[in-house]
Formats: structure tokens, C-alpha cells, sequence
């Protein structure tokens, strides 16, 4: 600009040279659009759908949990949980010409807090976060939700939505509620079989995707809430083993004990001795599975399964069948019972002291007599009693369905000093699960099958079939039929004549047998004035049909097994077998197996019916010659084969002959007389 | 003449054609843009669009007087330099007293269901001050300075309209409105000195600025929005990522999801990344031809232009329009931080379509002005008398019907 006068030339050069600018700044624009759309783009145009969609997992109703007869015990309804998106809520407040934009967030606190039970207060804070998705309360009574929508409709409240969720319910309250279990939110299960069939109950999972906008409403319509598109899929249902009636009456009694006793805990189990199906299982302390969050974690533990203790006396037969079975002793073995005996730097003394002097093994069982277990233990030694103790299934968790079953406590046999002998004999050094005594005196009740217990009688899908059925398994042979007929009458004796008599049930046989074991302290060694008083048995004790079992958690006041537990297993069976129909054995006419036996001469045991042979998916017939109907009916069940009886009395003839191989299904005529 | 397909004869066709198609392109653009926005706050879907072609309506008219019923001499007298200043002052003041506050600032005053914003005006101001004052020195043969009074009064009520701005606060207008001016000394011949002196001070000045951690904040942000694409860099994030998911051709129509709340202000001053969103990058590229045509036809108007005043008319408005234009497309992509222009018929907004209209019909009114003034010539040239039937008649001449 060395010139004295600037010209419209100059000036168009200047503009010239802003126009190349304004050109060159398109191109770097275009440029720059080449780069976000074309190379970018895939990149982007993925973060643009991520940013859009929204994926809403949604469950169907969980299944269903019922006992064997069709009882239903928990279930699940679909019920609605609402949530606000405050970003909604606040931002989409129409800002009128002239009115002031209300307070939304305001108004619908104070319209929703009567009915969610919610303050205003804490409503207000939620509805005004900053955020698009906070539970406002979930899983509202049906009622509640009515009253909720009749208010976003009158007060046009914008943001609140609803979801679908299963909520369960436990219609039978606390019965049952350790093995149940309860269910978390998102229908997750957290304990019992709630979490053992978590995969099976759970609810079928859809998937749902939406477009949503910056606020997280919906695009696609945003009248309907997402809910009503929702696939229904049903769930399998559960069938328990579990008996409602028979698992009231034992919550019944339990609440009663625990409130006589006053116990620490308590816990009842109910089996079929000859199929190892749960009947009923009660634990005590309880708690409300529909509300399980109010209750101390302890109250969820399952006491039939999750406890181990020292058994004491009821261990007693167990061990007695082992001596019986190692030939060590019979009912009638002398024994002299001088009131305590000393082994190695211990002295085990009776239960008061004082001895019988010369009697009978049985009268050991019988009166629980100590010193003279501790001499059939001895007898054992450390080896047998520790090989005889697994094969009776204590050691290891049973394998019932439950969750967080206990292993129990065994001793390695080379770890075993003199008294350690002596005292598992009596049942102490020896740690088991109720589930697991429960199980070895089943073994004794039905002949010598350890059984594993099962409480899962099947699950049913949707459709009908069957997908899984529990039966029985025979985890072994444990002791021969022989021991477990003697060691049934000692234990019947020791309800009809010995220590627990107090569970005696008028017209009816039944074997048992007590236990008061001082409980392991949590720091080792026995905690002082705490006891664990058990009874476990059997009835009918001829022909089983349930096996029971007992535990009082350090009772308060008397503690003798014979006292409190006792009482407990008669009351609770005595309506059980009045209820079940289960004619006492005084008046029926039907002999047992054990019936033509003269007393006293248990000795002598009865030959017992021969048993069916397997031949494959065959069955080979024996002589049935000499057995009543009842016995030969039952032995037959066992094959599916079909009885046609001839007259009464013994079998004296049959058809086919036996070593007859048969298929199942097949007629078996048998005349008696 | 060559025998040839034109679409327009010369370039003030050019310019009403090209006028038409972006509004068109802008209709469905705003529409598309806002209706959700419209549906939440209104319940009216349509309200933007309807808005924005009642906009159009009134811009036409105002484009139809200043362009063929007008001539802008009648704008260029000392008296109307007062009264645009006046005016322009008052209606800035009137902003900050009873404007309404949205966002945190003033910047419209609504007067019976319809929004004014004085700092769009402004920048006619500004344009139509530069051209009347500068316009009369430069035909004088005045050399301007930045510094020397009175050369420097059309600057110094430019730096007054920016510090009204400034306080609403809307520093990008400001900034806008007075570098509109500096444009214009530009143009006007200030000494090359100061033009260094001016890239030194707003070199100093953006330094200085860097000193303010907040503001290094903002920067980084804008080389970089995915640091913080929920907070400071949203913005610039979902423009991107609109832009972006439209890929090579566009999503499907009314389909681009950035509209749906997640790109703020989709239908003004982001109405491009929707376009871009929807139309892909071959209808970014339309668009961007259709501006340089625009601006072709606009820079070829002010280069034959030989009233000084008439000249820097069209070339202020020729800055004005297609500088913010190129501005908003940079800032929409990231290539500028975020600064509150908006895109020439693409983004929705009253005013800004008014002033732009306005200022098309300056532009319109000065090339049928230099054209009488050619044909006038020519006949002279051809010894003719000047003015045919004794009345200056408008017609288009030879020389700018070529094509272009």
C-alpha cells in the first residue's frame, strides 16, 4: 500500500482474497465431512444406535413350588413396580405462555406419598436426581397400583412408568421356610431350594429392545408402557415330597416347644424309611420368607441339614448294629453294667450313675446303658467303628437337594485314642447332621438300606411332562435285614419298656430311641449346661412307615431327651398317623414279619422272605412258601409284579414255580391257608 | 451467447433460485429437526415449520421491496446512517432491559407471540453503516484508519453494538458483529500495518484468554469432545455422532435419532448435523455446492459493482451471509468451537430469516442498479440516448448474462 490513494481495485483484490478464504474454509468443511461420515461413520452410526436403544430384560412369573399333593406352597404373580425418569418428569413440563410451569416433581410427591407410604420428602429428592431411571418403590399391591395410575392420569404427571416383575409369594407364611427358601430381587433365589432350582423356577427371560429418546422415553409410542408387549412363558412347577399336613403339624408342635422349652433352636424331620422321601422338615428359629429381610440371617439356616452336633444316645443303635452285625453281640449277650467304667484316664459313667449289674445287650439299648455300650465299643475298636460310621453315610453331605447341607465330623481312626473309642460308642466324637442320624436309623427301620433322602418329588413342565422325578436310591446295603429286625425290637422296647416310654403312643408299635449329648462349644470342648435333646424313631416299629426325628437345641429347664424331645414326636405323630389313616397295630389283624414270633425268642429271628432275584429288567420268583400276604405283597411291590392271593393265612402254593424268571407287571398267584 | 442450458440468466436469478431450493431444503430440514421438540413443548408437531414458513412469507415481501421496489442510494444518506445506529442502539438497549431471559441470557425481546433478536439486526447495522460511511470515503478517495477519528466512528458504534451484545451476554454475536466491521475496514483500505497489528492483538488477546484454565478446558474440549461426551463435550459429541451415523447416503428421513432430545438447539444453530444426519455426505456436499453457487453469484455481483457504496453493500452482505454460513458448517463439525451462528435458510430462526432476506434484497436492489447503470453506459457507448422512452428501464445487460 505504497500508494498515496486506495482504489475499488485494491478493495476487490481484498475481497478477492476473502473469497478464496471463504472457499478454501468449504473445502476444509467438506474435508472434514469426508472424514466424520465416510471414515468414521460405521464407528459413529454404531455409538448413534447404542445411544438409542435400550435393552429391557424382563422375567415371566417364577415357577411354582408345591408339595406332593399339588399344595401350593410358593408362587408368583406378575405385579408392577414403578420408576420415574426425573429427566422426563422435569424437562418435559410444558413451559406455557403465561401460566408458571408447575412444579411436577412437587405435586407428585405429594399426590403419591399417602399411598406409596413414602415420605413427600424422600419422593421429591428421587423425582428431581438427575438421571432417567430410578425405582420409586417396586412390586406395588395391586390395589396400589390402581390408585398410582388413577393419579398420573388425573394430575397428567409426566416420567412414571411401570415395569412388570415376578413377585413372590409364600402362601403357607413361614411354613417351611428353610427349605423353601426366599427369593431376591430380580428374581434371583438366595437360599433353600429357592436357589437350588434357581435355573428350573426361574422365570423365562425376554428380551425387549426400544428406541428411546435423550430422556429415555420410548420413540416408537410413547402412550404404552413397554410391559404390555411382553411375551407370557410359563415355568415348570415344583412337586415337593414335602406333605403340608404333615409339615403343619410339625410346625405346630415346634412353635409349641420352642415356646415350652424355650430353646435355642429345635429342628424335625419326617422321612419315609423306605424310599428316603422327605415328609416334612422344620427348623426352628423361623422366619417369614415373604418378608425375609426382617429376621437375623441365623433364622434362614436350615437346622436339618446345616447344624452338626454330637448325636449321644441316639447314636446308640447305630453302633448296636454294628456289633450285631460283626457277631460281637446278640439281644442276649450278657453284659455287666457296673454304673461306670474307666478307660485310660477317663471315667464314662451312666446317665445317673448308678448300674444295673448283670443284664442283657438289649436291656443296653433299652435303658441306654453306657458303660455297657463302651464295652461293645471297645470291642469294635477305633477302625470298625469309623469304617461302620461311613458306610452308615456319616462323614459326607447326604446329597438331598438343599443347598449348604453339612459334611459332618468323623475321626480318622489313627487319630483315635482309647476314650475316643469308648466315647463314639455313646455318641460323642462324632459330629452329624439331623438329616444324617435320621438317615441311619432309616437303614435300621427298613432292613438295611442306607437311602439317599430326596425332597423333590418331581417337576412338572408346562406341558405336562415330567422332566425330572425323585425316587428312591439305595446308596448301600448296610446292615443285613436280620440286624435291622433285632435292633428294631430293642429300639420298640425302648419306648414300650425302657427310657422313652414318653412316646408311647396308645395303640401303636413304635421304636426309638432318646439322646442328651452336651453341645460342642464353639471354642472346643462342651459348652456347660447346654444341652442337645434328641429322640428319633419309627413307626409302625414292625412294618415302618415314618421315621422321625427330633432335635431341641439346649432346651431351658429339663433337658433329657426323654422329656422334651420325646413328648414332641408323639404328639406330632400321633395326628399324623390319625390323619394318614394308619390303623393302630393292637387291633390289626394283619401279621407282621416279626408277629408269629413268640417274646423272647427274637433270637431266633423269623426266616425272612426270600427277596426277588433281578435278572436283568427281569425278576426270578422264590419260594414264598410260609410268608403271609402282607410280606409277600410288599416284597412283589418291589418288582411291580401283581398279587393274586388265594384264600388266608401262609402261603402254601404258587403260580408261577419258583426260579420262575418273570417280566414285571406279570400275575403271581398264591393260595394260603 | 453461447446456446447452452442455464438455469438462471445472470446472477440475481441465481440468486432467487438458490434462495428458493435452500428454503425448501430448510422447510423440510426444520421440520424433520423439530418436531419432536415441537410435539413436547406445544403439542404441535408442525410448529417450527409453520413458523418458519410464516418467516419466509414476511422475508419474501421484505426481499421482494428492498430488491425491486427500492433502491438501496436512499439507505446511503448520512441522516439513514443515524437512524440505523439509532435504532439499532435502542432496540440492543430495549433487549437488555425487557428481553427475555433464556438459557441464562437476554437475547429476544417477544412482543405478541413473536420473538425479535436486536443482535441479528445488528450485524445489518453494521453492514449497512460500513457501506454508507466507508462507502462515501472510499469514493472520496479518503483513506480509512482504525485509529484516526473520523475515520474510525463506524468502527467505534460497531464496538458499541458488540459491548451492548456482549452484556446480554452473547459474546459470539458480539464477536461476530464487530469483526463484520473490521471486515469492512478491511475492504475499505486500512493500511496494511494495521491489519498485522489487528492478527497481533487477537493473537495477544486469544493467548491471554488461554490463561484461564476453564478456557483451556473449552479448547481441549473442542479438539477432543469424547473426553467428556456427557458433560462440556456433549454437544459437539452428538453433533459428531450424528453426522456421522449418516454414513456415505443418510439415514431414511425423519429417521437421524439426534433430534430425539440428544442433539441440543437440532433446529437452529445444529440444524446441519440433522441435515447431514438424514441426507448423508452426498447431501452435505449438495449443500455446500448450492452455498458456493450462492456466493459465487453474490462475490460476482460485488465485483462489477463500481458505486463504492453499493459495492461494499454487497460485499458486507456477501461476508455476512456466506461467512456465518461457512462459520456454522466449521463449528457443526468441529472444525471452530462452538459459537452461536447459524446456517443461511438451514437453521430455524425469525429474525436472522428476516435480516438475511433483507439483506439478499440489498444485494438484488444493487445489481438491478449497476445493470441500468451499464445499459446506460452502453447506449452512451453506442450513441444512444441513455435512457430509452425517456425512463430508466431495468434490464438485465449483456455483460452479466453470461453464464457464471
Amino acid at each position: 500500500m505504497k500508494k498515496s490513494k486506495f482504489t475499488l481495485g485494491d478493495s476487490r483484490k481484498r475481497l478477492m482474497l476473502l473469497g478464496y478464504l471463504v472457499l478454501g474454509a468449504f473445502l476444509l468443511v467438506s474435508v472434514r465431512l469426508l472424514w466424520i461420515q465416510v471414515v468414521s461413520g460405521t464407528e459413529l452410526g454404531k455409538r448413534a444406535v447404542t445411544q438409542v436403544t435400550e435393552k429391557i430384560k424382563r422375567h415371566t412369573p417364577r415357577g411354582r413350588i408345591v408339595d406332593r399333593n399339588g399344595e401350593e406352597l410358593a408362587v408368583s404373580i406378575m405385579v408392577h413396580s414403578l420408576y420415574v425418569n426425573p429427566d422426563e418428569m422435569n424437562k418435559s413440563a410444558k413451559p406455557g405462555k403465561n401460566e408458571v410451569p408447575r412444579d411436577v416433581a412437587r405435586i407428585a410427591a405429594q399426590k403419591l406419598a399417602p399411598v406409596l407410604n413414602i415420605s413427600e420428602e424422600a419422593l421429591y429428592s428421587d423425582f428431581t436426581l438427575k438421571g432417567q431411571f430410578v425405582w420409586v418403590k417396586r412390586m406395588l399391591e395391586p390395589k396400589d397400583y390402581e390408585q398410582v395410575i388413577k393419579i398420573i392420569k388425573e394430575n397428567k404427571i409426566p416420567g412414571l412408568h411401570f415395569i412388570s416383575e415376578s413377585k413372590r409369594y409364600y402362601t403357607k407364611k413361614s411354613m417351611a421356610a428353610q427349605v423353601l427358601g426366599f427369593v431376591g430381587t430380580d428374581d434371583s433365589g438366595l437360599s433353600g431350594l429357592e436357589l437350588a432350582l434357581d435355573s428350573i423356577l426361574k422365570g423365562a427371560e425376554t428380551r425387549q429392545t426400544f428406541k428411546t429418546d435423550a430422556m429415555g422415553r420410548i420413540i416408537a409410542d410413547k402412550n404404552t408402557d413397554p410391559e404390555e408387549t411382553k411375551e407370557k412363558t410359563m415355568v415348570s412347577t415344583v412337586y415337593l415330597t414335602i406333605d403340608s399336613k404333615m409339615q403343619f403339624v410339625i410346625e405346630d408342635a415346634l412353635d409349641d416347644a420352642m415356646k415350652r422349652t424355650n430353646s435355642a433352636g429345635a429342628a424335625v424331620l419326617i422321612m419315609d424309611p423306605h424310599t428316603g422321601a422327605i415328609l416334612a422338615m422344620g427348623s426352628r428359629p423361623t422366619f417369614d420368607p415373604n418378608h425375609f429381610g426382617e429376621y437375623p440371617a441365623a433364622n434362614w439356616l436350615n437346622r436339618a441339614i446345616s447344624i452338626i452336633y454330637e448325636p449321644g444316645s441316639v447314636f446308640k443303635p447305630i453302633v448296636g448294629t454294628m456289633g450285631l452285625s460283626e457277631g460281637i453281640v446278640t439281644a442276649d449277650t450278657p453284659i455287666n453294667d457296673t454304673g461306670s467304667i474307666r478307660i485310660a484316664d477317663r471315667v464314662i459313667s451312666n446317665w445317673d450313675g448308678s448300674g444295673m449289674g448283670m443284664c442283657k445287650f438289649e436291656d443296653v439299648i433299652k435303658y441306654s446303658i453306657n458303660t455297657g455300650m463302651v464295652q461293645l465299643g471297645m470291642k469294635l475298636g477305633a477302625e470298625k467303628e469309623i469304617a461302620w460310621a461311613k458306610k452308615y453315610g456319616f462323614g459326607k453331605a447326604t446329597g438331598i437337594e438343599l443347598p449348604s447341607e453339612e459334611d459332618g465330623i468323623l475321626y480318622n481312626p489313627k487319630n483315635m485314642y482309647e476314650p475316643d473309642i469308648a466315647t463314639l460308642a455313646i455318641g460323642q466324637g462324632i459330629a452329624v447332621t439331623p438329616l444324617q442320624e435320621l438317615r441311619a436309623i432309616c437303614a435300621i427301620a427298613n432292613g438295611g438300606e442306607l437311602l439317599k433322602p430326596y425332597i423333590i418329588d418331581r417337576i412338572v413342565a408346562p406341558n405336562g411332562e415330567v422332566i425330572r422325578r425323585g425316587k428312591k436310591q439305595v446308596v448301600r446295603n448296610v446292615i443285613t435285614p436280620e440286624v435291622a429286625a433285632q435292633m428294631r425290637t430293642m429300639m420298640e422296647k425302648v419306648v414300650s419298656e425302657g427310657g422313652g416310654k414318653t412316646a408311647r403312643i396308645k395303640g401303636y408299635r413304635i421304636a426309638g430311641k432318646t439322646g442328651t449329648a452336651q453341645k460342642i462349644a464353639e471354642q472346643g470342648g462342651y459348652a456347660p449346661g447346654k444341652y442337645i435333646a434328641s429322640f428319633v424313631g419309627f413307626v409302625p416299629a414292625d412294618k415302618p412307615q415314618y421315621a422321625m426325628l427330633v432335635m431341641l437345641d439346649t432346651p431351658r429347664g429339663a433337658f433329657y431327651g426323654s422329656q422334651v424331645s420325646a413328648p414332641i414326636f408323639r404328639d406330632t405323630l400321633q395326628q399324623i398317623l390319625v390323619a394318614k389313616g394308619i390303623q393302630p397295630s393292637s387291633s390289626e389283624g394283619l401279621p407282621s414279619f416279626e408277629a408269629h414270633m413268640k417274646p423272647g425268642q427274637t433270637e431266633k429271628r423269623p426266616k425272612h422272605i426270600p427277596p426277588l432275584e433281578a435278572k436283568g429288567d427281569k425278576w426270578k420268583v422264590p419260594d414264598f412258601s410260609g410268608f403271609d400276604a402282607r410280606a409277600i405283597s410288599i416284597e412283589l411291590e418291589k418288582a411291580k409284579l401283581v398279587l393274586e392271593p388265594h384264600g388266608t393265612g401262609k402261603a402254601y402254593k404258587q403260580s408261577p414255580a419258583e426260579g420262575t424268571t418273570v417280566e414285571s407287571g406279570t400275575k403271581i398267584e398264591i393260595w394260603f391257608r | 451467447m453461447r446456446e447452452r442450458f442455464m438455469l438462471w440468466e445472470n446472477p440475481k436469478d441465481a440468486i432467487i433460485t438458490l434462495m428458493i431450493l435452500l428454503m425448501v431444503i430448510g422447510c423440510i430440514n426444520v421440520f424433520s429437526a423439530s418436531f419432536v421438540t415441537a410435539d413436547a413443548m406445544t403439542d404441535n408437531p408442525y410448529h417450527f415449520l409453520v413458523r418458519y414458513i410464516g418467516y419466509a412469507a414476511i422475508g419474501w415481501i421484505i426481499f421482494w421491496v428492498t430488491g425491486f421496489r427500492m433502491n438501496y442510494k436512499h439507505l446511503m444518506s448520512p441522516r439513514f446512517y443515524m437512524v440505523v445506529a439509532g435504532v439499532t442502539i435502542l432496540l440492543l438497549l430495549a433487549t437488555l432491559g425487557v428481553g427475555t431471559v433464556v438459557n441464562g441470557s437476554r437475547r429476544w425481546i417477544y412482543i405478541g407471540g413473536f420473538s425479535l433478536q436486536a443482535s441479528e439486526i445488528a450485524k445489518v447495522s453494521v453492514i449497512l453503516m460500513a457501506a454508507s460511511f466507508l462507502g462515501d470515503r472510499l469514493q472520496r478517495g479518503l483513506r480509512v484508519s482504525l485509529l484516526g477519528y473520523p475515520s474510525n466512528q463506524a468502527l467505534i458504534m460497531a464496538g458499541f453494538f458488540s459491548l451492548l451484545i456482549f452484556l446480554q451476554p452473547d459474546m459470539g454475536t458480539a464477536t461476530i458483529v464487530f469483526a463484520l466491521m473490521l471486515a469492512m475496514y478491511f475492504l475499505a483500505g486500512i493500511p496494511m500495518r494495521q491489519i498485522s497489528y489487528i492478527a497481533l492483538i487477537g493473537l495477544g488477546v486469544g493467548l491471554l484468554a488461554m490463561m484461564a484454565p476453564y478456557r483451556r478446558a473449552r479448547i481441549a474440549l473442542w479438539l477432543n469432545p469424547w473426553k467428556d461426551a456427557q458433560g462440556g463435550g456433549y454437544q459437539m459429541a452428538q453433533s459428531l455422532t450424528a453426522i456421522g451415523s449418516g454414513g456415505l447416503t443418510g439415514l431414511p428421513w425423519g429417521q437421524g435419532s439426534g433430534k430425539f432430545f440428544f442433539l441440543p438447539e437440532a433446529h437452529t444453530d445444529f440444524a446441519f448435523a440433522i441435515f447431514c444426519q438424514e441426507w448423508g455426505y452426498v447431501g452435505a456436499l449438495f449443500l455446500i455446492a448450492c452455498f458456493i453457487v450462492l456466493a459465487r453469484a453474490l462475490f460476482v455481483i460485488a465485483m462489477n459493482t463500481k458505486d463504492r457504496r453499493g459495492y461494499l453493500l454487497v460485499a458486507g452482505s456477501t461476508l455476512f451471509l456466506i461467512g456465518q454460513s461457512v462459520a456454522n458448517m466449521a463449528m457443526v463439525t468441529g472444525v471452530l468451537p462452538v459459537i452461536g451462528v447459524p446456517l443461511l435458510f438451514i437453521s430455524y430462526g425469525g429474525t436472522s430469516l428476516l435480516t438475511n432476506m433483507f439483506a439478499l434484497g440489498l444485494v438484488v436492489s444493487v445489481y438491478r442498479s449497476e445493470s441500468a447503470r451499464e445499459l446506460m453506459e452502453e447506449r452512451i457507448a453506442a450513441g444512444l440516448p441513455p435512457v430509452e422512452e425517456g425512463r430508466l428501464r431495468v434490464v438485465s445487460s449483456q455483460r452479466n448474462r453470461r453464464p457464471f
